[in-house]
């Protein structure tokens, strides 16, 4: 099933992601996805469906809590916000990011 | 099942479209038209029932409901397509059922513990006569004192004499199987009393009062199971007897003991080596194996030949280990059975996997759309395990009902030869084993069929658009393969068939040396109302005489040995007067008491001479009347007629002249060789002539068996009857474990050859239906029917032929196991195998020729214009 493996690679990436985008302010999944998409300059193209069951995990792991309430434009929408804890694992997996990311820059630098 | 779960779905739903409009209404925004933007935001978006499935997977109480779900649809699926779930419930509970039962079975007789202690080191001892050519002889009370005195392979070593008492139960005197046993006997089986106590030595003590112990059953049926019986007294052979415990059933590989009485050997007994009438174990000593066992005994029997050449000469000692001896019959006849079972079970696996497989082919296009609406394989594969496991779970309770019913019938009317194959009932470990055995099933029929289905792509079917309904080129060839599976079992199972049918041809055709039909037989001991000879013969002249009276019978004797009833029989040495024993001459006979009218009733042959009349009376010459066996094993080509033997008829030897020839009857079934035999007048024989046996015959023999004993009972009210019976019935009684084994299988294999022609019809139908169009173009090109007939005819037998090999294989490999069974007939037999073969191959011919037939009769025209 090569689309299931490759949301299992994204998916860390996309939970932080999804993390740090709450943490600018409540949102909903389109809100997210443009977000995202906008702010890494569409380098990271977000598949929007697989965003969805993302939100449902965090949810679940209660990270992110939901309401539904009206949209900018006046239509029903359902808003994820970060909770304590989502701030908490916010910073834990930035933290294991940046890690990740220099020690890939590390392997990437040597001569 | 929209209870929680779908306030959910509608909340996801609305997310996804809220998410959807945002994103068309920016591309709008961005210039597209209205349907470009939606379908970007779809693509963007990628498949929104993939997504909905994959949030619904993340639901804790997701696994339930898409159970739930499934059972749902199955149950739809399957009433849809009745005939298919009814072939395949009623397949299974059959084959299932059948396997459960036969397992029961194994586990009851074979597995359940016996209730000896240390069961493998217990021997039962026999001896042989190389010279007569006798393997199990009983042993001979002289020989077994020697080997208490030589042998040093046994801890201990018990004896038992068969005997019959007389017990009052209700107004009837009943007779029983008793056995005389020495003290050792229960130490040596290891078996403790369920109630009570065993012998001690005081019981043994000279004038000690009468003492019994009775076993399980008699003790239950005869007096409740009260434990209070215990140091009461009963009344036994007339004779107030105290009972001094009980203890389990069945201890006795060899004859049947009901109730156990002290042995104490008759000064006559402890000399006799020539008389073999008992039963002998021993428990052999920690450490001994069975081979050393019988090496000791080998010395034992060459140490008391040398002290009594004259007896013991041709005389050697067999061991067979008391659960071979219990169990070997009953061990080999499950295992054919139980393996001709699980060839059943296979057999309708592949059958239901082929129908699954072709059931599949036919829902391809209700999967392909599935799977291209967003079920994912595993989820098909889930969803099909589903169906055949709601399939299976209802033929498992057909499969429970049919091994009930299969137990409580077999253990009804198994063959009295076969232990522990009585008493059985459906338990536990019934319901454990047939669930085994239903996921075993579910896993073989349906869950294979659903992978393979899954796996040969079921995206590329609706791409390819093909309209037709028929099986793929690997799946026809996954076909073929069952086919050609179930050809071979059906074979083997037949192959077996065949053979058991040719050992009992043979048996069969054994010349009994009488004719069984129309004789009714009734067992009676007369020596406890009739002490005095004298009286006793009178008494037996009166009684045959009176039941010769009754209407339509023609004719009355009796016999103290019955053929087929090998309880009777009695055996000793015997001399020619005048003519030396030849070295290595055996001169061991058969010893038969029997009264005019005897031989004349069963319709034995007088070879030579005359048979017995009322005339050879006590005060007249003592008359006797050999075998043709005798003559020419003793007299080789002279006459015997006029020679005088000193023999021991139940008594000391006596000098009898013979007076005629008789032909041979076979002793105690159709297999057995007849051995030498010598007949005596029951007027004439010894004191000790005690239970007879009389026949009768008559046009209505059923009618004479009650009329007998009224007759008897009109004359001694207080007579007890031990077994009445027709001949017949103790004849065929012999063969019941070959007929019910040949029964088992030959059904089974019926129905094997059954349901692999089917699968062979069905498979050339599925390819005829999906080569249609080439057919109708072939015709048209002018191929004529007979050509395609062929086409597909060949394609049936080339199936068939690698069947039928693959089945001879098989049955060279498996019908050994068979051998036991058999009678004169090799496993390779090549009448039976020859006939089976003609048969499987003549069955698929017929299942190959039907649909090919149907093929080739259509017109071309018709069959272009249905596509």
């Amino acid at each position: 099933m090569p689309p299931a493996r490759s949301t299992d690679i994204l998916q860390g990436t996309l939970d932080v992601l999804i993390l740090k985008t709450l943490s600018l302010g409540e949102n909903h999944g389109w809100g997210i996805a443009q977000r995202i998409q906008l702010v890494s300059r569409d380098v990271l193209q977000v598949n929007q469906g697989s965003l969805y069951p993302a939100l449902y995990r965090l949810e679940q792991q209660g990270w992110i809590s939901s309401s539904w309430s009206s949209s900018e434009n006046n239509r029903r929408a359902k808003y994820y916000g970060l909770t304590t804890k989502g701030k908490r694992q916010l910073e834990v997996e930035t933290d294991r990011w940046r890690r990740f990311a220099e020690a890939v820059d590390l392997v990437l630098a040597i001569q | 099942m929209n209870w929680l779960p779908g306030e959910s779905d509608k909340e996801l739903d609305d997310e996804i479209r809220f998410h959807l409009e945002m994103e068309t209404e920016k591309n709008r925004a961005a210039g597209m038209t209205d349907s470009e933007a939606r379908r970007a935001a779809l693509r963007a978006f990628g498949g929104v029932r993939r997504v909905q499935e994959e949030v619904r997977d993340l639901r804790p109480t997701r696994f339930i409901e898409t159970l739930l779900r499934d059972v749902a649809y199955a149950w739809r699926t399957l009433r849809r397509s009745p005939a298919y779930a009814m072939t395949t419930i009623f397949t299974l509970a059959l084959a299932v059922g059948v396997c459960t039962a036969m397992v029961t079975f194994v586990e009851a007789a074979l597995f359940r513990p016996l209730p000896y202690a240390g069961l493998s080191r217990i021997m039962t001892i026999w001896e042989t006569n190389f010279a007569a050519g006798e393997e199990k002889l009983e042993v001979s009370p002289a020989n077994f004192l020697d080997w208490q005195r030589l042998a040093s392979a046994f801890e201990s070593l018990a004896l038992a004499a068969p005997h019959g008492v007389d017990i009052p139960r209700g107004d009837r005197v009943i007779s029983v199987g008793a056995g005389r046993i020495s003290i050792d006997y229960f130490r040596t089986l290891g078996v403790a009393p369920i109630a009570g106590r065993t012998f001690e030595p005081d019981d043994y003590a000279p004038g000690a009062e009468p003492r019994v112990i009775l076993s399980e059953t008699f003790w239950r049926e005869t007096y409740g199971g009260n434990r209070a019986l215990v140091g009461r007294t009963i009344e036994l052979d007339a004779k107030p007897t105290v009972v001094l415990g009980v203890v389990p059933d069945g201890l006795d590989a060899s004859a049947t003991f009901e109730v156990y009485m002290p042995l104490t050997l008759y000064p006559g007994e402890k000399a006799s080596r020539t008389g073999h009438w008992m039963y002998a174990a021993g428990r052999l000593r920690q450490g001994v194996t069975v081979e050393g066992a019988r090496r000791d005994m080998d010395r034992v029997a060459r140490i008391i030949a040398r002290e009594n050449p004259a007896t013991n000469e041709v005389l050697g000692v067999r061991l067979i280990p008391l659960r071979e001896e219990l169990l070997g019959r009953t061990e080999r006849l499950l295992v054919a059975l139980g393996g001709a079972s699980v060839c059943l079970l296979l057999l309708a696996c592949a059958n239901i996997a082929a129908l699954t497989l072709a059931r599949g082919a036919a829902r391809r296009r209700e999967l392909a759309i599935r799977a291209t609406l967003g079920a994912r394989p595993g989820r098909i594969v889930r969803q099909l395990a589903t169906e055949s496991a709601l399939l299976n779970l209802i033929a498992g309770i057909g499969a429970y009902a049919v091994a009930v019913g299969i137990i409580y019938q077999v253990s009804a009317n198994t063959p009295e030869g076969l232990r522990r194959m009585h008493d059985v009932h459906p338990g536990a470990f019934t319901i454990g084993i047939l669930l085994v055995f239903t996921l075993f099933a579910t896993a073989l029929s349906g869950i294979l069929p659903a992978m393979r289905l899954v796996r040969s792509g079921l995206a590329k079917d609706l791409e390819s658009s093909r309209r037709d309904t028929g099986l793929t080129g690997s799946e026809a060839r996954l076909q073929g393969v069952l086919v050609v599976a179930q050809i071979s079992i059906a074979l083997l199972l037949l192959a077996s068939a065949g053979l058991l049918i040719r050992s009992l041809q043979k048996l069969t055709a054994n010349d009994l040396g009488f004719d069984p039909q129309n004789v009714a037989t009734i067992q009676m001991y007369l020596y406890d109302l009739h002490p005095d000879a004298k009286e006793r013969s009178e008494f037996v002249r009166t009684s045959l005489d009176a039941i010769r009276a009754l209407p339509g019978v023609t004719g009355s004797g009796a016999t103290s040995a019955l053929p087929f009833n090998p309880a009777t029989a009695a055996r000793d040495d015997f001399e020619i007067v005048g003519r030396p024993e030849r070295p290595g001459e055996s001169r061991t006979i058969r010893t038969t008491a029997v009264t005019p009218g005897y031989f004349e009733t069963m319709r034995v042959p007088l070879l030579a001479g005359r048979t017995f009349e009322e005339s050879d009376r006590d005060t007249s010459r003592r008359v006797a009347i050999i075998n043709q066996t005798a003559a020419r094993r003793f007299w080789s080509g002279d006459s015997p007629v006029g020679s005088m033997i000193r023999v021991g008829i139940m008594g000391p030897p006596l000098e009898w002249t013979i007076v005629g020839v008789v032909n041979d009857t076979r002793e105690s079934d159709y297999a057995k060789e007849p051995g030498p035999e010598v007949y005596v007048p029951v007027a004439q024989g010894g004191t000790r002539v005690g239970g007879l046996n009389y026949v009768a015959r008559s046009p209505a023999p059923a009618a004479l068996l009650d009329a007998m004993q009224v007759k008897i009972w009109e004359l001694t009210p207080s007579q007890s009857i031990v077994e009445a019976e027709l001949m017949e019935r103790l004849v065929s009684r012999s063969l019941q474990a070959q007929r019910f084994a040949l029964m088992v299988i030959t059904g089974f294999g019926t129905v094997a050859l059954l349901l692999a022609s089917t699968g062979l019809f069905g498979l050339l139908t599925y390819m005829a239906a999906r080569r249609r169009s080439e057919m109708g173009i072939r015709m048209a090109l002018g191929a004529t029917p007979g050509r395609i007939e062929r086409l597909f005819v060949r394609r049936g037998l080339i199936l068939a032929s690698i069947g039928i090999t693959a089945g001879l294989a098989l049955s060279f490999l498996f019908t050994r196991v068979l051998a036991t069974l058999l009678y004169q007939t090799s496993p390779f037999d090549s009448v039976a195998i020859t006939s089976v073969v003609v048969m499987t191959a003549a069955v698929t011919l017929l299942a190959s020729w039907i649909p090919a037939r149907r093929i080739a009769s259509l017109q071309p025209g018709t069959v272009l214009r249905i596509d």
